[in-house]
């Protein structure tokens, strides 16, 4: 189990057996966050979805 | 060949949709100088592949472009040419990161130039069946820092209407005023539908192509094509239902049909693309497309994590300016080489 902080709110979050890149939520605020790193365990906001045009 | 030489060769062939040729003997020729096994199949795609196992990546790009050759040229970093965005920087993209690969035991990588991208996809359609990757990357703009999710559907239809005609004081409604009448409770329906959605990409997006009328002395008629730009919770067959519920006393003919597709995030595939992104020094993004790709097609076949990438800007797709930037092009060369390696890691 590894501790660690939301970016956004500061709110604690545990985390177990999760991967580089992997996306997860913030419990408390909901925000959608990346695992940037694992040790030490590291989040930050998770990419923008943006959209365009396109085909 | 060096990636750029590769680049510039593909765009001096130019190949329009259903005449890819040119560019297809080059794409191929240039696949074999770099240790690829090809083959030209039987609907003109060119294929290349190298290592041999039972786990595949397949990257899917298309080697025809819309109409419109623009002379090949070079300004300072910037290459323009028919395709440069739309899709051959991504198809050399994919080649060069390949060829520069050590493709480990157990791994084979696929590398298509399909045909008919703009058209019928009769290029992707043709090899849907011949591969089960374990990966997926179609060739589409997305910048080089940035990973496309999705696509909007799509539903194509003509809408006709047929009315006898009458004196025009007598104030009957014609078979022209019933068809604007269609297209006002089409637009209404779709205000309706994307009330509770903020986001183009989960919007139905009506666009009216064409319209004619006529007569013949006894009996009017008009006639509409329509496009609809569908979101991943409204299918095809869906909106033809509701909108036949609308169309009154005209009938709706299905031209063409293609689901929306929406991949998933937390795959070994994303999370690949994310951490080598930020590997050489880019903040990632997602893009959500309201066109449609080929990944619409082939994604929901093979069943695998599936993403499209490329370098460009695709406002630049379509357009008598396209161009690339050839440091974005090497940047995305390298992030594809860094996403492969960790893949086949996997």
């Amino acid at each position: 189990m590894s501790l660690t902080s939301c970016p956004e709110c500061e709110a604690a979050i545990e985390l177990n057996d999760v991967l580089v890149g992997e996306i997860v939520v913030c419990p408390d605020c909901g925000v959608d966050l990346e695992v940037i790193s694992l040790e030490p365990l590291q989040l930050e906001l998770a990419p923008m979805e943006e959209e365009d045009w396109g085909e | 060949m060096d990636e750029v030489t590769l680049l510039e060769g593909l765009l001096r062939s130019y190949s329009p949709t259903a005449a890819e040729q040119l560019a297809v003997e080059f794409l191929a020729h240039a696949m074999r100088g770099l240790d690829f096994q090809v083959e030209v199949d039987a609907v003109g795609n060119a294929i290349g592949w190298r290592g041999e196992g039972g786990r595949q990546i397949v990257l899917l790009g298309h080697i025809d472009t819309v109409r419109g050759e623009i002379p090949v040229r070079r300004e300072g970093d910037l290459l323009f040419g028919r395709g440069a965005v739309d899709a051959k920087g991504a198809l050399a993209c994919f080649v060069a990161a390949v060829s520069q690969l050590t493709i480990p035991s157990g791994w084979q990588v696929v590398v298509i130039g399909a045909v008919g991208e703009e058209g019928d996809s009769r290029g992707a359609k043709a090899i849907v069946d011949r591969y089960w990757p374990d990966f997926a990357i179609i060739g589409e703009p997305s910048g080089w820092d940035r990973v496309t999710l999705g696509y909007k559907g799509s539903l194509l239809l003509s809408y006709r209407v047929e009315q006898p005609l009458a004196h025009p004081a007598a104030q009957a409604e014609n078979a022209p005023e019933a068809a604007v009448a269609f297209w006002n409770r089409l637009t209404a329906a779709a205000a309706a539908w994307n009330e509770p959605y903020q986001r183009t990409f989960d919007q139905v997006t009506p666009i009216l192509r064409q319209m004619q009328s006529g007569e013949d002395g006894f009996n009017g008629w008009a006639e509409l094509w329509i496009n609809l730009r569908l979101p991943a919770w409204f299918a095809p067959g869906q909106a033809f239902i509701e909108l036949s519920a609308l169309a009154g006393a005209g009938r709706l003919h299905l031209l063409d049909a293609v689901p929306a597709y929406l991949g998933e995030k937390n795959t070994a595939l994303v999370r690949a693309f994310l951490s080598a992104i930020r590997a050489v020094g880019g903040k990632p993004a997602f893009a959500l497309k309201s066109g449609t790709a080929d990944l619409n097609l082939a994604a929901p076949v093979w069943g695998c994590p599936a993403v499209a990438y490329g370098p460009g800007d695709s406002n630049l797709d379509h357009t008598p300016n396209e161009h690339i930037s050839l440091s974005e092009y090497r940047r995305s060369i390298g992030v594809l080489k860094e996403v492969l390696n960790q893949l086949m890691q996997v």
